[in-house]
């Protein structure tokens, strides 16, 4: 046999899925932090979690990411894509780039993507669920409802109830969102 | 057959399962390459004389390491050191776990330690801390059951630091499992009862939850007939070794079912009314099955209606009008939790007012229900349920399990309805 | 359901089955402590584009594959197995990944023994208990499967090594991995499926958890093998098609082989015709055959899942035996235009059925009593069924 015929493959990537996950995961990281300061319900979930509490959703093995914590005032802040110094309290990591591409095309949502072990999780169960609530909220705000009602399992009553709400507190994220 | 998008599915634990199937225990540390195992129980099963067969079967040649028979009722991570220390010192080179849920998780959690060679469990918690295989491990559960025989997941306390860690890994899956009736046969009938409808839940929540399949639909399947056939049997004859072999079987089948398909809101408010009661787990399951299959209606109401046919069998199956078999489903639970409760004079619950402890003491006041609401809202078997549970939906639920009526579904908030069955 | 007085069970492999199946390879290779796999695959992997689709699977993964062999051919043999292995160790692989359908996976399986020992004497692990424990093994399974890729068998130079052992540690069945391929291919994949499950199901040799995946797998195969056979299929379908032949292997190697299956691969061997389409007519006119001898020689909960929940339910109990003939019999029908009505139209040379019958006894032991193979071929040779022949 000639081995020479049977090269060594070494992997590629596609920078344009990268771009677009680390652009979206940039998009979701700064959503948070809005919505912690604009919408009651996230306020109150991250008043349940530990003061030191730091988010680490990012793409294995080595793809984008985002950090988002509580810093030492309290307040929740967006705090870039890079781990290191940090102290990481949840480190949620999307298996492979697809995996991701599929959450952030909101063609899986986070409750389906669980489902199918797109996500492993390293940490508390408590604060993932807690997280996975803050998500479809934040979706909730940043997408229209045809796209949310694909992504959550019930779309949150408040927001049909109360327009004002919904909608002040998406023009209010979206401002904060991307303006610095 | 519904093939979902995406699923995954694991049982490498190797299943031996007879009316001696303990005898074998030597082929099988011959076939584990072992030759000195310890072996893990608790106070009730020595007491019980279950470890005997145990031993017998050991013989001469493969006398056993260490016996360690401390483990606690909620397995504790100080056990779980004692247990690697006595292991590493008695040079021991593989376990075995004769027990209820607690004894094989705290042995599961044992494995990790003396595998990895250190002393400090918390370094392996969370998804892919551990990389390789563990040393041996074989399972001989003597309830059905909790099914951990067949679970990836270990639950471990600090009783100290006061959390409940879980470890889950594919590693962790014990090599073997021994399902031998001896192991069940003098298992009184007041637990009988709600460890098989802990199995039957497992299965229930396994073919209606988010990440059902195709192999978790059909384990699921065979369970639900072999627990409902066999459990008012084993609980009226406990002697009854065929009986005890089914459940046996039952339960590990709905563990390989719900440790694949995952469960939902059943066990995410049955482990916090275990958590803040002490209630077992069996008994909260068979309390909750019938309202978390209620509340989920509009979602799935066309799988329960399926599982009619092994709950309640082929005749009945048949004669139940299509769009009334998620009702009857429900209801033929409710009257097995009422049969099962005059089987044992009194002692299995159909509700969370009548649970009790062994001086007839409520251990469920109704006060305390929106603690355990706000605690099941972090119970991570939300995510797999079907439908969205908020505080309020959590309450109501728990409101209604404690007086023992039905759900009014008309007050359900209902996302998108996607149960082929209209059930009003 | 039968609980025996005793009985065991083993699953070695994780299924991991649907969308982007194929992406999450690196993840459980770095789980397995594995970094480096080899590729085992062959030329029509290559030509249908799958081998393309595995490469850029690993995009964005960081792991290089040692490399990808696509030469297996339809009979592989211990010395290609041999020189794969110094491939294997000239790379420095440490895992391996079998593409394909069941030539691959022997390869494979093969492959694995003779690195994990460091030998290069397969017939030195016959007895697979001398070996040591073999490196982490996926196997991704095509549309060209054929339901013994999945299994504890390899066949290499026509010999067969078994051990449970030798299943995959991953099954990964990914859409795209179904191409359009011969009808033939995926009826035979598919009959030798239902084969391998149904037979597994008979009362002397079955259990309680066998039966669960053997129900599965007849399941998914009996629903989706006429819209495949047709080839308007969606991959979705194929790939549910694949999901119930790969169960079928694990089936298959928790029961011992059954006459239908042996008389298929005796007649393949000797006449050349596909194993499974022969296994699937004979496994008709032997269940048909037991039927009219023994009436509780064929199980009720057979039709279950051949017929669905409601149809299985709404036949009186001792009519189901019969029914679940019938409905074999009627997959068959389905199927008329892709398989023969009988072996007779398969150009089986009839003076064959009475070696083939006598190769398949000898093959299944004391399973049956002798005799009933030729009595079975002969029925399925012409198309007769049992109470016609009366």
């Amino acid at each position: 046999m000639d081995i020479n015929k049977f090269p060594e493959i070494k992997p590629k990537g596609k920078l344009i899925k990268k771009i677009y996950v680390a652009i979206m995961l940039w998009i979701v990281g700064r959503a948070i932090q809005a919505a912690s300061r604009v919408d009651k319900d996230v306020k109150r979930e991250f008043a349940s979690l530990r003061d030191d509490f730091m988010l680490h959703l990012h793409v294995l093995p080595a793809g984008p990411g985002m950090i988002v914590g509580k810093d030492k005032n309290g307040k929740v802040k967006y705090m870039g894509w890079k781990p290191g110094g940090k102290k990481i309290t949840l480190d949620m990591q999307a298996k492979n780039m697809d995996g991701a591409i599929l959450m952030f095309t909101f063609q899986e949502s986070t409750c389906v993507a669980s489902c199918h072990n797109r996500l492993a999780v390293l940490g508390d169960v408590p604060d993932t669920c807690t997280v996975v609530r803050i998500l479809n909220i934040v979706e909730t705000y940043l997408l229209p409802k045809i796209i949310t009602s694909l992504a959550v399992k019930r779309y949150p009553k408040w927001s049909e109830m109360n327009p004002v709400r919904k909608y002040l507190g998406r023009v209010l994220i979206y401002i904060r969102t991307f303006t610095f | 057959m519904q093939l979902p998008g995406y699923y995954e599915f694991c049982n490498k634990v190797k299943i031996v399962s007879g009316h001696h199937s303990l005898d074998q225990l030597p082929a099988m540390l011959a076939e584990l390459k072992s030759v000195k195992p310890m072996i893990i129980t608790d106070k009730g099963v020595m007491a019980a004389k279950l470890v005997e067969p145990v031993k017998k079967s050991l013989g001469t040649k493969y006398k056993a390491g260490a016996i360690y028979d401390d483990v606690p009722a909620d397995s504790d991570v100080k056990n779980v050191k004692e247990i690697a220390q006595i292991y590493k010192k008695s040079k021991c080179d593989s376990i075995i776990a004769v027990g209820g849920g607690s004894v094989i998780d705290t042995a599961k959690g044992a494995n990790i330690l003396v595998s990895e060679n250190s002393d400090n469990l918390m370094d392996f918690t969370g998804f892919g801390a551990l990389k390789r295989r563990l040393k041996p491990l074989i399972a001989v559960p003597t309830t059905s059951g909790t099914g951990s025989e067949m679970t990836l997941v270990a639950v471990i306390a600090d009783h100290e630091k006061d959390v409940k860690m879980l470890f889950p890994s594919l590693f962790l899956l014990p090599d073997m499992a021994v399902l031998d009736s001896r192991m069940t046969r003098t298992l009184p009938a007041f637990l009988t009862a709600p460890t098989a409808m802990d199995a039957m839940t497992h299965a229930f929540e396994g073919y209606t939850c988010l990440a059902k399949n195709p192999l978790s639909d059909t384990t699921a399947m065979v369970a639900i007939r072999l627990i409902s056939e066999n459990i008012l049997k084993a609980v009226k004859n406990p002697g009854d070794h065929d009986a005890r072999l089914a459940l046996a079987n039952g339960s590990a089948l709905a563990g390989m079912s719900f440790s694949n398909s995952m469960v939902g809101m059943i066990h995410a408010i049955g482990h916090s009314v275990g958590a803040i009661c002490h209630v077992p787990h069996g008994t909260c399951m068979s309390v909750l099955l019938p309202f978390g299959l209620e509340y989920n209606l509009h979602k799935t109401g066309h799988l329960t209606a399926e599982l009619l046919f092994p709950l309640a069998g082929e005749k009945v199956y048949n004669e139940t009008p299509r769009e009334s078999r998620p009702r009857k489903t429900i209801d033929y639970i409710r009257n097995l939790n009422a049969e099962l409760r005059k089987a044992t004079g009194g002692k299995h619950p159909t509700c969370l007012k009548e649970v009790v402890d062994r001086d007839g003491n409520m251990m469920v006041p109704e006060k305390i229900l929106p603690e355990i609401a706000r605690l099941a809202l972090n119970d991570g078997a939300i995510v797999y349920n079907p439908e969205e549970l908020n505080y309020e939906d959590m309450l109501m639920v728990l409101k209604h399990a404690w007086e023992g009526i039905p759900l009014d579904l008309s007050k359900i908030q209902k996302g998108k309805v996607t149960s082929k069955i209209k059930v009003k | 359901m039968h609980i025996p007085e005793y009985f065991e069970f083993f699953n070695k492999s994780k299924i991991s089955s649907g969308k982007k199946a194929l992406e999450n390879i690196p993840f459980d290779l770095r789980s397995m402590n594995a970094t480096k796999p080899l590729v085992v695959t062959d030329a029509l992997s290559v030509k249908q584009g799958f081998v393309k689709v595995l490469k850029t699977s690993f995009n964005d993964s960081g792991m290089v594959i040692g490399a990808v062999y696509d030469g297996v051919n339809s009979y592989p043999s211990t010395s290609e197995v041999r020189e794969l292995a110094s491939l294997y160790r000239d790379r420095g692989c440490d895992s391996i990944i079998a593409l394909g359908g069941s030539a691959p996976a022997s390869v494979a399986k093969g492959l694995n023994i003779l690195v994990s020992n460091k030998s290069n004497n397969l017939m030195e692990y016959a007895d697979m208990s001398k070996s040591a424990e073999l490196r982490p093994f996926i196997l991704v399974p095509t549309s060209d499967a054929s339901g013994t890729e999945a299994s504890n068998e390899a066949m290499l130079d026509a010999r067969i090594y078994r051990s449970h052992d030798l299943m995959p540690d991953i099954i990964v069945i990914d859409p795209r991995m179904m191409g359009k391929n011969d009808v033939h291919q995926t009826v035979n994949a598919g009959l030798l499926g239902i084969v391998q499950a149904i037979e597994s199901c008979n009362i002397s040799v079955s259990n309680v958890i066998n039966d669960s995946f053997a129900f599965a797998s007849i399941s998914l195969i009996g629903e989706k093998i006429n819209s495949t056979a047709a080839c308007k299929c969606k991959k979705k379908e194929r790939a549910a098609l694949i999901n119930g032949v790969t169960i079928s292997g694990i089936v298959y190697s928790n029961a011992p082989e059954g006459l239908a299956r042996a008389i298929g691969f005796e007649a393949e061997k000797m006449t050349g015709n596909p194993a499974g389409i022969c296994a699937g007519i004979v496994l008709a006119y032997l269940l048909d055959y037991k039927l009219s001898s023994i009436k509780s020689g064929v199980r009720g909960e057979l039709f279950l899942p051949l017929a669905g929940i409601d149809k299985y339910c709404s036949i009186p109990e001792e009519d189901r035996p019969e029914a679940g003939v019938d409905a074999l019999f009627k997959l068959l029908d389905n199927l008329d235009r892709q398989i023969p009505r009988n072996l007779k139209e398969m150009n089986i040379p009839e003076y064959m059925i009475n070696k083939i019958a006598a190769a398949a006894e000898e093959r299944t032991g004391t399973l049956f009593p002798k005799g009933t193979a030729l009595k079975v071929l002969q029925n399925a040779y012409h198309g007769k069924k049992s109470a016609e022949v009366r």
